[in-house]
């Protein structure tokens, strides 16, 4: 048994120091570490790999530094002079770098919220004022959740919009029939536009922000940077929150902090782990297919995921009980019977008779859960294995382009560890030059539309670039070769994950009691690697 | 102590140059957008073509089918799923002048030969020809033929006033060959108690003139007992002694009116220099209610893009009026005493010589593709007919044409044969089109759109600014910031 899986997260660093010495009895003692200096010596790589995470500011992650130590590393470098005042500089270089990685990618955000925006969240924030102006909480039964929240943020930030309350469609919420053209218009006319939108938008940005933050607790320290690059100067992630203004960035905020709190490997962090992913779930449908994977890698007897499901069809039936009480309707049967996303996953298939349909996407990823089921997953190939499923579900149906964001938060975790992170990243800027072709499909809609809180009316004078492409080329050609690109391009990048899963395991808990062969047996791998 | 030192005088040149290049290139980016006008091109796919598939039917009769002529129907259609042929037309007309215009320059219609052996691919000999003309009768612009002011029950009249003036209307000509005008008019007691013919369709009577609820339908050609007049309904006798209303546009001949109006109507045509050019005079005795009354005149050749006045006027004293639309659903011209009113009217234009007539055997073919590239310069938003017309050649038998079954170009238009039949689709047909995009105009909205936000709300502009400065200038600030020297912390307490 390793040294490491010895460690408690109690552990202080110098207590750590300690008992890592004691488990290795032929290493050198330790030495009172020297102070931390600020110069740099000439020739200094801030990235080395050299550099001993040990040695980063205790004050900041006691507990994550703890688990990520290599020790044989810690203890070679320990011995060399100057390393320290060296860790120290580099440890400052880093927080430096991220710093202004967080600037840059915040002025990014800010420089485009006020000026663009979707209909669809002018239909959300519409539906909220029902909630906000009428009183009305809970006149919208589907996305119980998700609507909740914007119905609170604009009752919050109401006062700060005077004469507003006609600019919102009062028929937003009424299913078949939503917000209307002329609604818009009205509220493209409003006094302070700029304002609305750009606070319509600060509880996504806000999400996105937090996604970085809980992104970075997720890697190494040295991985940080890349990790919180990916995700947050992604276009993907940029175009959905601060340009077209969808709230997927909350659900996924939700979804990494469910992994967050369950990697703790307490049975506490786990079940807040999974309430965390079930209302992700609730909030937006797509988490739904890694919640069993999430049961499989941390569940730690068989009562347990058994108790897991549960609470998970208790989080369902409480929802739906409070959608009949509040409105009378069922919210699954709302989102099932109206809600077209579903019905997309089911798009792509073979038709045998009637209503006898072949879907190719529930199929695939049942064959990959069955397949999971036998081989078992561990907490360290869960990022993993939720990157190939989200890679899953983009190369195989049909999608709105700001959806196309929910395949990055797993890869800014898995990519940065991957032995082939540059390949991955060329495939990854290859995906996203395919989602925003493939996004051309509807027209001005999703492109040129965007910019109409600028440029009003004037839009319509920028081509339309489904007329344009169909100009030139077939348009059946242009996006079959795009959605060749993306399918091709996320198969690949799963093909590339999957057989590295265990090399990327980087979410070193502590070792897990419940599943003590396949710790081992990762661990074994991690040092082969 | 940490102290920072200056950058170095090379990274200094280089963050000068970098800053530079990056001014440079926004200076470079401004002249492009603000300077210039780029050219785009677009293709058509109304819904006639889409991923349906086609019904192929032989080419036995002419097949007729109009579409609209405009840059981008994409533009027009905007947000909305499908669009009605008038709304198109009035959506262009709120389009960005660049937007809405466009020069059509490549036809595409679904034409193959239905034969099975190499005739198909070969050269064809049918002797049929493919012709292009305008369509100023299913040009839906003026408000006389709008949908949406149909609605007679609560109809608005202009009566004359003391000099006789019913109303001034002017409006924009888009075709040329202008012979007259259809328009509203309204003629009271038209009709006295005696005996009447139904024309040539079917009539619907109802209980109430209203024109709501059935009371029976009388036949072609049917005689019938008029009792009198309501509005624009005729009281009849049915055939079970009860009371029925009809449309009197329906009626072959009415009874004469008892009292009939006495003076005269006068339509006249003035030029945009105010000369009368054209005029009709309709006696007293042929003022009978009828919303869609047409005059017709010597046709002016060149009226294609001129702007007109028509003037009503009335000598004597005929108790008549024009209808009134007050919503001023036309855009391109005005009721001179209203400008926010418009006379629910319409002008008629000749139709002549098709603009283009060629062999449709020597076109260009691509797959089932007929392709016509040189087309004539066709007005934009103006409505064009597409005819085909079939020959007698060898390979005329097997011409077949593409119908898109029950789907209409954009919303109403299906294709028909010359006796207006439908095929019950529309034809297959792109149209290819080329414009200039506006950038400087572009560019001008968007900056009159932030000086307009910038006055409307002062305190977000400067909080965006300040927020977007922080955030920018601190970030550049981390990242250009050079890390302490070695040599300046030896000096310190190292």
């Amino acid at each position: 048994m390793s040294s490491e899986r010895k460690r408690t997260p109690a552990d202080t660093p110098q207590r750590r120091s300690a008992k890592r010495t004691q488990a290795t009895p032929s290493g050198p003692r330790p030495r009172p570490r020297p102070r931390p200096r600020p110069q740099r010596a000439a020739g200094d790589d801030p990235e080395s790999e050299m550099v001993p995470e040990a040695n980063w500011p205790r004050e900041r992650e006691p507990q994550r530094r703890r688990v990520r130590l290599n020790p044989q590393a810690a203890e070679t470098e320990r011995d060399r002079p100057g390393m320290a005042r060296m860790q120290s500089r580099f440890a400052r270089l880093r927080t430096r770098r991220i710093a202004a990685l967080v600037l840059l990618a915040i002025a990014i955000r800010v420089l485009v919220m006020p000026f663009t925006l979707h209909f669809d969240a002018y239909s959300i924030y519409s539906r909220a004022a029902e909630a906000a102006y009428g009183g009305q909480w809970f006149g919208f039964t589907s996305q119980f959740l998700i609507q909740g929240l914007h119905n609170v943020w604009l009752a919050l930030m109401r006062p700060l919009l005077p004469d507003s309350a006609a600019i919102w469609s009062p028929t937003a919420s009424v299913i078949g029939v939503g917000a209307g053209l002329d609604d818009y218009d009205r509220f493209m006319g409003y006094e302070h536009l700029y304002r609305a939108i750009f606070l319509m938008k600060v509880p996504y940005v806000l999400a996105d922000l937090a996604c970085a933050w809980v992104i970075a607790q997720l890697v190494p320290r040295r991985q940080q940077f890349f990790a919180m690059a990916l995700w947050l100067l992604n276009p993907l992630v940029i175009f959905s929150s601060a340009i077209w203004g969808r709230h997927d960035s909350i659900a996924i905020l939700l979804v990494l902090l469910s992994l967050l709190a369950a990697r703790r490997a307490t049975d506490a962090g786990r079940l807040v782990g999974l309430l965390l992913l079930g209302v992700a779930t609730l909030s937006r449908f797509f988490p739904a297919v890694i919640l069993p994977l999430f049961l499989l890698a941390f569940r730690r007897s068989t009562r347990q995921l058994l108790t897991f499901v549960g609470l998970l069809g208790g989080m369902v039936a409480l929802v739906e009980l409070a959608a009949i009480a509040t409105s009378g309707k069922s919210a699954i049967l709302t989102v099932l019977s109206s809600y077209q996303h579903v019905e997309y996953w089911f798009d792509a298939g073979i038709l045998l008779r009637i209503d006898d349909w072949l879907a190719l996407f529930p199929i695939i990823w049942l064959l990959g859960l069955f397949w999971l089921l036998e081989r078992g997953v561990t907490v360290e190939e869960y990022p993993t294995f939720s990157a190939a499923a989200f890679l899953l579900v983009f190369a195989f149906t049909f999608f709105h382009p700001h959806y196309a964001v929910w395949l990055v938060p797993f890869l800014a975790i898995v990519i940065p560890a991957s032995p082939v992170a540059g390949r991955l990243v060329l495939y990854h800027a290859l995906q996203i030059i395919c989602v925003f072709a493939y996004s051309l499909q509807w027209g001005a809609w999703s492109s040129w539309e965007l910019l109409r809180p600028l440029l009003g009316d004037r839009v319509a004078s920028l081509p339309d670039p489904y007329e344009a492409i169909s100009g030139q080329i077939a348009p059946r050609v242009f996006f079959g070769s795009v959605r060749a690109g993306l399918t091709a391009a996320s198969l690949w990048m799963l093909w590339m994950l999957l057989p590295r899963s265990r090399q990327h395991a980087h979410l070193l808990t502590r070792t897990d009691a419940a599943q003590p062969a396949l710790r081992t047996h990762t661990t074994h791998d991690e040092r082969q690697a | 102590m940490h102290r920072h030192t200056a950058p170095s005088p090379p990274a200094r040149h280089r963050a000068r140059t970098r800053a530079l290049g990056t001014v440079a290139l926004a200076l470079l980016g401004v002249l492009l957008l603000s300077g210039c006008t780029v050219r785009t091109q677009g293709a058509q796919m109304p819904p006639a073509h889409d991923t349906s598939a086609p019904d192929w039917l032989p080419l036995r009769s002419e097949v007729l089918q109009s579409f609209i002529v405009a840059g981008s129907y994409e533009a027009a259609r905007g947000r909305e799923e499908g669009i009605q042929p008038a709304g198109y037309q009035r959506r262009l007309d709120d389009l960005p002048e660049d937007a809405s215009g466009g020069e059509l320059v490549e036809l595409r219609v679904g034409v193959r030969h239905g034969g099975s052996g190499p005739e198909r691919q070969g050269p064809w000999d049918s002797g049929s020809r493919l012709q292009l003309a305008y369509d100023p009768d299913n040009d839906l612009r003026f408000p006389l033929d709008d949908p949406e002011q149909q609605s007679p029950a609560d109809a608005q009249w202009l009566q004359p006033d003391a000099s006789g003036l019913i109303a001034e209307q002017t409006f924009s000509a888009p075709y040329a060959a202008l012979e007259g005008v259809t328009f509203a008019l309204q003629a009271p007691m038209l009709v006295s108690p005696g005996t009447a013919t139904i024309g040539p369709d079917t009539v619907t009577a109802t209980t109430l003139p209203d024109g709501t609820i059935y009371a029976a339908t009388i036949g072609p050609g049917a005689t019938v007992e008029v009792l009198g007049s309501e509005g624009i309904f005729v009281a009849i006798r049915l055939s079970d002694g009860s009371i029925g209303y009809a449309w009197n546009g329906a009626f072959a001949n009415l009874p004469r009116p008892e009292a009939a109006a006495s003076g005269a109507l006068i339509i006249e045509l003035l030029d945009s220099d105010g000369a009368v050019i054209r005029s009709s005079r309709i006696e007293s005795g042929d003022l009978r209610h009828d919303p869609r009354r047409t005059v017709r005149w010597d046709n002016v050749g060149d009226s294609i893009g001129r702007t007109f006045t028509l003037r009503w006027r009335v000598e004597g004293t005929p108790a008549i009026g024009l209808r009134l639309l007050p919503d001023d659903p036309y855009a391109d011209g005005a009721l001179q005493s209203d400008p926010t009113a418009d006379i629910a009217f319409r002008p008629r234009f000749h139709i002549g010589d098709p603009l283009l007539d060629i062999p449709l055997d020597q076109l260009e073919r691509d797959d089932d593709w007929l392709i016509v590239r040189d087309l004539p310069d066709l007005m934009p938003r103006s409505t064009v007919r597409l005819t085909i017309v079939p020959g007698d050649g060898p390979d005329a038998d097997d011409l077949q044409f593409a119908i898109a079954r029950d789907r209409w170009l954009y919303g109403t238009w299906g294709a028909t044969n010359a006796d207006r039949v439908s095929f019950r689709g529309a034809l297959f047909l792109q149209t290819r089109y080329e414009r200039d995009v506006d950038l400087r105009g572009t560019l001008g909205s968007a900056t009159d759109a932030l000086r307009d936000g910038v006055s409307d709300d002062a305190v977000f502009a400067g909080i965006w600014l300040l927020l977007l400065g922080t955030a920018t200038v601190g970030g550049g600030w981390l990242l250009v910031r050079r890390p302490t020297s070695t040599a300046t912390n030896r000096g310190g307490r190292d």
